[in-house]
């Protein structure tokens, strides 16, 4: 069992990336333990269905998601996915590099040397040429992503006011509704995105699962979803203090302000150990989703190796666009006057808009009877799958034409 | 079960019971040989069209967005 955990706890794990972190704390933040504690919840069980189709697919035909795309529905479709999927991918490694440039600023290091030690994560996980090396240093850093379970239990939130909101999805969120918009695109860009669909697909092939394993995969999967959305909600009712006090964070929201704003708070323990969760959480993303671009990269280019046991000679559109990726993200970051809040804002949101094609996809990929067999997804899974897009679709297109009526409207006046 | 095993696979599909007897590295040579194209209907071809041009559009509204709000 041991053995086959993993592409279900990272791809779950590393989705709570800095942004994701960042996104859950505004919540928090903004309108406290409320409606968006039970939705959080709600978010990752809709990553489960998603994930465990392409779990399901990855076991079943062995190829990668992107290869699969390319393969069943011609190199253009390959293509663009990709592309989606890179530009999706740079914004959001540049919003982890920016995590954790925050959490060790937050220790006094230098932005040169945490950019450093991002781009060099992804340098050695790669070294030994072995899938379960990288998976075994990834998993290792993705476990301490629960360090805000932590954070949330020493910010002593009422158990009365946790039960409330997680059984009547109340206070409900008020004033503006391009914030509440953008809050509810950004937690569903949190946690349904399309670097998970290349990531888990790509890594269960990668890892060997077949068909025999899917029971086990959905385990994983399983096993994923409820640590992260723990975490996911544990980050909100950490930052929930900031809410209660009257502290507004619309204007640093880069993540600095966090833990600096919760040390008054919850004390310097918690502060601390916010500051090191934004580390982890950005620096397992680097690994998972420098990778994800990998895998995509080399999986539609074709006829070269796309894995993690192969070497720099084997597979070398592979490995340099694992740490190519990580390394632009990285030299971005140091651009002096690249506005990194406004990135760091707009990262889940993009994965949100950007979500329903892939969503598309995996539905007929997954309904493909010709290579899924006797796998190919139930009515309930479709059902349930079509539901997702729909509304992640609605979510994302939502937030963007409020927000652009309001913007063009204050820009005409 | 075994009346799907018997149905038309595309090129380069290898059955369950071969891909789980080998070995990992064994197991990305085979599957290197690409699977065929698969047949899209006029009405998938269509809806795939429609979502990109869908997504381009909410895209431009969300960039377009972006750029002013990093001017003002």
């Amino acid at each position: 069992m041991w053995l086959l955990l993993g592409p279900g706890v990272l791809a779950m794990l590393g989705e709570n990336d800095g942004p994701s972190i960042l996104s859950y704390a505004f919540s928090g933040a903004t309108y406290g333990v409320g409606f968006f504690l039970p939705f959080i919840a709600v978010t990752f069980a809709a990553a489960y269905i998603v994930q465990e189709m392409s779990m399901r697919l990855g076991a079943v035909t062995h190829r990668g998601y992107g290869e699969l795309i390319f393969q069943r529905f011609g190199p253009f479709w390959g293509w663009v996915s990709a592309a989606d999927l890179f530009v999706t991918n740079l914004i959001t490694l540049i919003t982890e590099v920016i995590a954790i440039r925050i959490g060790m600023g937050f220790f006094g290091i230098s932005a040169p040397i945490a950019v450093a030690c991002a781009v060099g994560l992804v340098v050695l996980s790669a070294c030994g040429s072995r899938y379960s090396r990288w998976e075994r240093i990834a998993m290792g850093l993705a476990l301490f992503n629960l360090v805000f379970v932590a954070v949330a239990i020493l910010a002593h939130p009422s158990p009365l006011a946790l039960g409330h909101a997680l059984l009547t999805w109340t206070p409900f969120p008020q004033g503006s509704t391009s914030v509440f918009l953008l809050i509810l695109a950004s937690n569903i860009g949190a946690t349904v995105t399309p670097w998970m669909l290349f990531f888990q697909q790509s890594a269960s092939a990668d890892k060997g699962l077949t068909p025999r394993d899917i029971p086990q995969g959905r385990l994983d999967t399983l096993i994923g979803t409820v640590l992260a959305a723990v975490a996911g909600c544990a980050t909100l009712v950490a930052a929930a203090p900031l809410y209660t006090h009257h502290v507004d964070m619309s204007q640093d929201l880069s993540g600095s302000g966090f833990p600096q704003a919760l040390l008054p708070l919850i004390g310097r323990p918690a502060a601390v150990l916010f500051a090191l969760g934004l580390i982890e959480a950005g620096a397992v993303a680097m690994l998972t989703i420098s990778a994800s671009t990998a895998y995509a990269v080399s999986e539609v280019a074709g006829g070269v190796g796309h894995s993690f046991n192969h070497s720099l000679r084997e597979a070398p559109l592979f490995h340099a666009a694992n740490i190519g990726v990580a390394a632009m993200a990285g030299a971005i970051v140091l651009i002096p006057g690249t506005p990194l809040l406004a990135i760091a804002l707009n990262a889940n949101l993009l994965a949100t808009v950007l979500m329903p094609p892939a969503l598309v996809f995996l539905l007929i990929l997954a309904n493909d009877r010709e290579i899924m067999g006797s796998n190919i997804n139930s009515r309930v899974t479709n059902f349930l799958g079509i539901l997702i897009t729909a509304l992640v679709t609605a979510a994302g297109s939502a937030y963007a034409i409020v927000a652009f009526m309001e913007t063009f409207h204050s820009k005409g006046h | 079960m075994m009346q799907h095993e018997a149905e038309y696979r595309p090129e380069g599909y290898h059955e369950s019971q071969l891909i789980e007897s080998l070995e990992p590295d064994q197991l990305v040579a085979a599957v290197a040989k690409p699977l065929s194209r698969l047949r899209l209907s006029r009405p998938v071809r269509i809806a795939l069209w429609a979502v990109r041009v869908f997504v381009l559009t909410i895209s431009l509204l969300v960039i377009y967005t972006f750029i002013v709000q990093l001017t003002e």
